[in-house]
């Protein structure tokens, strides 16, 4: 294989999948963690889900060695099973991902109209507006600031963290008393919502010869996220009471403020804004190019395959998407519903883990021959150990908690929410799709082809596709 | 399977198409890359120089350092080339294999879908 003039590393991969996964969100959700465990052992839920992440990492290494593209998770589903599974996991995962972003505004929002006297829905506006122009513009954070970025962010969160410990003299309650069984099961499923992110790193692949990189890169992310979330869960719920921080959408604030006073505010806005722009900074634009995909692959409307004439970046795709995350993020602020998005984001993780697992047995059986860079050890034993445990995970979500009967209606909320995603998604793909390809496939027939001398292949896979009425082979 | 000298023959239409469009000139004002045709299955390799938008090379073989490596069926990249194909559903299939950064792959893209949209 040829070099790339351009090479990634391993600290950019690292860096990529941590500050992906690192959001604002991560800060509230990690007391949702503690709120289902006893005393301050919330770290054991955080540990024992970031080992758990290894097992799905093993199974994105196996897939992405594979297929090292940018097309990803969409691509493993397909060649595992076929193009209607793909589109219907692939857009499910990718919807809620952009519901999520909007719960990460509402929260750095809340963040800083604490810091500022502004209303919340002055910075929604603020906030999505300038990510829509950064990622219209096409700026992306380089490698090298990415790292700085990311790296500096994690050292300062480990760094507050051992602080606040030796200011408490270490003194804990109950750190290694996990509480009832169920309660730490369900914090773990919660859990797996602090690691969102991670697997995002496998479209690095494609800007990578040396394919090690990114199975090393996503345990490196894990790694790096599981220390630190767990650090500061311990640090968090033994500096300010557990009761107060659950109950607050940006709990981070107020342990910076019992720790620094008003300078504990700002540094937590900072910290909130740098884990927001990293999230976005890779989110958006991988979530846009998504839809523009899609577009081009003749599954969404032409529209959006659409490009800014001076940018080359995909316009419509990136208004739309920030459209639907300014609608959640102001469904939050008026309903309060943030707890909603964070049990949505951890079911739907672990739904697309277990499809991972399924996938490398799929692809296993329909593709015996093919070459494997990575393998995961121990034959099915990994990807059947992903697909039971997050698929128990998965159920574990939506089941109340007694010890924490106000989650209740949050959980409920999420599972309609989910139901009515997945039913939409549903009815795109077996209705919609077809009719599209239907249309887009007349205009191709009486398009004349350039290439002398013979007919001109198509798009479409031959014998693959198949979305057309009748599953013809033809252009889509 | 398509020769080396078809492969030729739809780069250097491609060279004009693409040097002709004055909308992709303007949106690949700023890209200059090498670039690197690999047909996997006959082997042949092409190198495509652009600079700030123009194409100002093609060749047969694989000259320098790339930015980017396209990977592909000799027939899929001569239909590529020739404005036949939608290159975007061969890549999302795996059929198509690139190599380069998130901007430029989306850059490649962008050439076709400019040039031919109805693709």
């Amino acid at each position: 294989m040829t070099e790339l003039k351009k090479k990634i590393r391993l600290r950019t991969v690292i860096s990529a999948g941590a500050g992906l996964a690192l959001a604002t969100v991560s800060y509230t959700s990690n007391m949702q963690v503690a709120s289902y465990m006893a005393g301050d052992s919330g770290w054991m839920a955080i540990v024992i889900a970031g080992l758990i992440s290894f097992l799905a990492a093993f199974c994105f290494a196996e897939l992405v060695g594979m297929f090292p593209t940018a097309a990803g998770i969409k691509l493993f589903i397909e060649r595992a099973f076929n193009e209607k599974a793909a589109l219907v996991f692939g857009t499910v995962y990718m919807t809620i991902s952009v519901a999520v972003v909007g719960a990460e505004t509402f929260i750095l929002s809340s963040v800083l109209a604490t810091a500022f006297p502004v209303p919340r829905v002055f910075w929604i506006f603020f906030f999505l507006i300038t990510i829509a122009l950064i990622n219209i513009r096409g700026v992306t954070m380089a490698g090298l600031t990415q790292d700085i970025t990311t790296y500096a962010m994690f050292a300062a969160l480990i760094g507050l963290s051992v602080y606040a410990l030796a200011k408490n003299d270490f003194q804990l309650t109950t750190p290694l008393t996990p509480g009832s069984g169920m309660g730490m099961a369900q914090a773990v499923a919660i859990g797996v919502f602090l690691y969102l992110g991670f697997e995002w790193v496998t479209p690095l692949a494609e800007e990578t010869t040396d394919f090690k990189l990114i199975p090393r890169g996503m345990f490196g992310a894990i790694i790096l996220l599981g220390l630190s979330y767990a650090l500061f869960n311990i640090a968090m719920t033994s500096t300010v009471s557990k009761a107060v921080l659950t109950k607050s959408p940006i709990p981070h604030v107020l342990f910076g403020q019992a720790l620094f006073g008003k300078a504990g505010i700002m540094l937590m806005m900072i910290m909130s804004i740098l884990a927001s722009v990293t999230t976005f900074n890779a989110g958006v634009m991988t979530a846009s190019r998504f839809i523009y995909a899609m577009a081009r692959d003749r599954a969404l409307p032409k529209v959006f395959s659409n490009l800014h004439p001076t940018y080359a970046t995909p316009w419509p795709a990136i208004v739309a998407l920030l459209t639907v995350a300014t609608a959640v993020s102001l469904a939050v602020n008026f309903t309060g519903q943030y707890k909603v998005l964070i049990f949505l984001g951890a079911a739907v993780e672990c739904m697309i883990y277990v499809v991972m697992g399924a996938s490398v047995l799929g692809l296993r059986k329909r593709n015996p021959e093919t070459e494997r860079v990575f393998k995961v050890p121990f034959g099915r034993l990994i990807p059947w150990a992903v697909i039971i445990v997050y698929g128990l995970l998965f159920v574990l979500i939506f089941i109340p908690d007694p010890a924490n009967p106000g989650d209740a209606h949050a959980q409920l909320l999420a599972l309609i929410s989910l139901v009515v995603v997945f039913a939409l998604t549903f009815g795109y793909v077996f209705k919609v799709v077809p009719a599209l390809r239907a249309k887009y496939e007349a205009e191709a027939r009486k398009r004349q082809k350039r290439r002398p001398g013979r007919p001109a292949a198509t798009g479409a896979a031959p014998g693959g596709g198949g979305m057309t009425p009748g599953g013809s082979a033809v252009p889509q | 399977m398509a020769t080396s000298s078809e492969i030729l023959e739809a780069l250097a239409d491609y060279q004009v198409q693409c040097n002709n469009n004055q909308r992709l000139r303007k949106m690949q004002r700023d890209w200059s890359k090498l670039l690197h045709f690999v047909a996997k299955d006959t082997g042949d390799g092409f190198t495509m120089d652009v600079v700030r938008g123009e194409i100002t090379g093609v060749r047969s073989g694989l000259v320098g350092t790339p930015d980017v490596v396209v990977t592909a069926a000799s027939e899929d990249l001569c239909d590529m080339f020739w404005g036949d194909l939608n290159p975007s559903q061969k890549y999302l299939r795996g059929e198509i294999q690139v190599k380069a950064s998130t901007e430029d792959v989306m850059r490649l893209d962008a050439i076709t879908m400019i040039i031919w949209p109805e693709a």
